[in-house]
């Protein structure tokens, strides 16, 4: 008499099933919606870093004094959620006036820092604190950490006369660090007015 | 019919349906798949217009500041295309890459009733698409405008060439020059006003400042020190006199400030003031109107001198106010038995321009003043009410200029150490500013800027931050 087989294949079929399953999440879907998260709130941190940055740039060619704590204050505000403090937090905020000296030289007039500075430096000037006074003038235009390097000069040429107003933003995304892919990476975005 | 069902036909149904759902799925990738790349294309478009948005606004913004290089309308729109077009070109590099046929067009207008100009941009570009081409849709078009405007600026210039001057005057050229030069020739207008004891509008304001002959920076260039006294309120109100005069409410008017002493004096109308006859005048006539000359580490005063100077360099210190024909002016002797003095009952309670000496006018007295000192003591008038009366007629001069609701004038000042007599107080001139690191700062009030320059070293740079700080609100 043959022995009828089919009531037992679909139970060892739903085993291995849930076993697939549960194999597939753990190397293929759950990685996968790790990284669309990560990417994801790296996206929409990267969006609110750039508008910080655009927002913050444009005040600063506008005239704002940023500082002055209240203005400072203001920034801190916008930034929300971000985790910036005044001198300390996740990120920084670079503000740089740049003058155009003529013979395709520029200095930098005016460095502002809001944040926390040890994060990053900025890509195109670094005036020594000894030549900054307490408003981030840069009191001695002559001195050689003033001068904007080439990398600047070759992205935005400038003649005597010609001011730029520079921001660069930087915030760390240790926190999405969860895989430890992103170690030592972070957002960074830069607006020229 | 009734159609059997046994295992054998339900197995056959099963396989029918394990069939079927690999022709869905298979049916739904088609559908998803395009939806996927059309929220991948629709991303692309909107992140790369965003970017060119981001681009125009930084550089209409960047032209628009630029409007004031060059001498002449011509050049100054010349100079604002070029910046804006490097400022697009410099803020969208990150993300040209993703575009195809980038082109921008710029333009400047202007308005000469509100005083305005504005540079105008509208740039286009291709993003180029990868699912909805399939549809035939290659590349989304993108076209923006963005525009932004410049004021007009409207600065007058006061300049301090008292004789503690003497070594920085050569920096202080310099700097003023370089300052002057910021602005735009045939739309700005730039005055100047210099001043020891005595005031001289050495250059009225005027959008010809770049293209006269003389024109400002030559005056700049032509100024010397001169000995005298430090009256920056009769300075500060000619400057304003000169903006009330031009009387442009629409455009930015400012004062900038340059000093590097103290406000010790003041020119006032003494005629009320003098208590007896004194022996000796002859022709006195009214009104008596000079400044009051009161030298540090002194105890009197010695004279009335004449408040205006006749050109760039002249020397008032030892001339006589008009209509005082020897009686008040005792040719800075200090010698026994001098006239003045001893003919006052006291000091006038305000300015010749209305400014309190006191602090009975628009503010609170900065220094403690008495009025009626005058005539008693040793019969001379007490040098430190003078000098505290000129403090006091400078820091009202600058409320009741800040206060005017239709102009609504902007002070800045510079502050120049190193003079070793009757250097400038610091937290006076931040409260003149308006300063919002001053403990007098007035929200009220127009917000100006306090520059202290320790030395001459530090004079260009203080004269060019005042500069971008009145440029970039012109925008």
């Amino acid at each position: 008499m043959r022995r009828r087989t089919g009531g037992k294949h679909p139970l060892r079929s739903r085993g291995s099933t849930i076993l697939e399953f549960a194999l597939a999440a753990s190397f293929v879907f759950l990685p996968l919606l790790a990284g669309t998260a990560t990417v994801g709130m790296s996206m929409l941190r990267s969006m609110k870093v750039q508008a910080l940055n655009r927002n913050v740039a444009h005040m600063f060619a506008t005239g704002v004094d940023f500082s002055q704590a209240a203005n400072r204050n203001l920034v801190l505000k916008i930034a929300g959620s971000l985790h910036i403090q005044d001198s300390g937090g996740s990120g920084v905020i670079l503000l740089t006036e740049i003058d155009g000296t003529g013979n395709g030289q520029a200095v930098c007039a005016r460095r502002i820092v809001i944040g926390n500075a040890a994060l990053r430096a900025s890509s195109y000037v670094t005036p020594a604190s000894s030549v900054l006074d307490s408003g981030g003038a840069v009191t001695n235009l002559n001195d050689p950490s003033a001068r904007v390097n080439a990398a600047f000069l070759t992205m935005m040429p400038m003649s005597q006369g010609d001011v730029v107003y520079l921001a660069e933003t930087y915030f760390s995304t240790s926190d999405y660090d969860w895989a430890g892919f992103l170690t030592g990476t972070g957002i960074y975005t830069k607006a020229m007015f | 019919m009734r159609i059997p069902f046994d295992g054998r036909s339900r197995r056959r149904a099963k396989d029918g349906r394990r069939g079927a759902a690999l022709v869905l799925a298979a049916l739904l990738c088609l559908a998803l798949i395009p939806m996927v790349g059309l929220a991948v294309d629709g991303a692309t478009a909107y992140l790369m217009r965003s970017a060119v948005s981001a681009a125009l606004d930084a550089a209409v913004l960047a032209g628009a500041r630029s409007l004031n290089v060059g001498q002449d309308i011509a050049s100054q729109t010349g100079n604002a295309t070029a910046v804006a077009q490097k400022v697009f070109n410099a803020n969208l590099s990150a993300a040209a890459w993703q575009m195809k046929n980038i082109s921008s067009s710029i333009s400047v207008g202007q308005n000469n009733s509100t005083h305005f100009r504005w540079v105008t941009i509208t740039a286009s570009a291709d993003v180029p698409l990868s699912m909805s081409s399939l549809a035939g849709y290659s590349s989304a078009h993108i076209q923006l405008t963005a525009t932004a405007q410049r004021r007009d600026v409207n600065v007058v210039l006061v300049l301090d060439h008292s004789g503690s001057m003497a070594n920085a005057m050569s920096a202080m050229r310099t700097a003023a020059t370089d300052f002057t030069n910021m602005f735009a020739g045939g739309r700005d207008n730039v005055g100047l006003v210099v001043f020891t004891g005595s005031t001289f509008v050495a250059y009225h304001l005027s959008s010809g400042f770049k293209s006269d002959s003389p024109n400002v920076t030559t005056m700049i260039g032509q100024l010397q020190s001169n000995n005298g006294a430090t009256n920056t309120a009769q300075a500060m109100w000619d400057a304003y006199g000169e903006l009330k005069r031009l009387n442009q409410p629409g455009a930015l008017n400012v004062i900038v400030l340059f000093t590097d002493g103290l406000a010790n004096t003041y020119t006032a109308d003494f005629t009320a003031l003098i208590s007896k006859p004194v022996s000796g005048c002859t022709g006195l006539s009214k009104p008596l109107v000079g400044v009051v000359l009161a030298f540090s580490g002194g105890s009197l005063i010695s004279g009335l001198s004449d408040p205006a100077a006749h050109s760039l360099n002249d020397v008032t210190e030892n001339r006589p106010a008009p209509n005082s024909t020897g009686c008040f002016w005792n040719s800075n002797t200090l010698s026994a038995g001098q006239s003045l003095p001893g003919a006052l009952s006291g000091l006038p309670a305000t300015d010749a321009n209305g400014n309190s000496t006191n602090g009975t006018g628009s503010t609170t007295a900065y220094l403690p003043v008495n009025l009626t000192s005058a005539g008693i003591a040793n019969s001379y008038v007490a040098n430190t009410n003078v000098t505290n009366s000129g403090q006091n007629a400078f820091d009202d001069a600058a409320n009741r200029i800040r206060s005017d609701a239709n102009l609504s004038p902007l002070i800045y000042a510079i502050g120049l150490g190193g003079n070793p007599g009757a250097p400038p107080d610091n937290v006076l001139m931040a409260r003149i500013a308006n300063d919002p690191a001053s403990p007098s700062f007035n929200a009220k009030q127009a917000q100006g800027l306090y520059v202290f320059s320790p030395s001459t070293a530090q004079l260009h740079t203080a004269f060019l931050r005042i500069a971008s700080e009145i440029l970039r609100l012109s925008l």
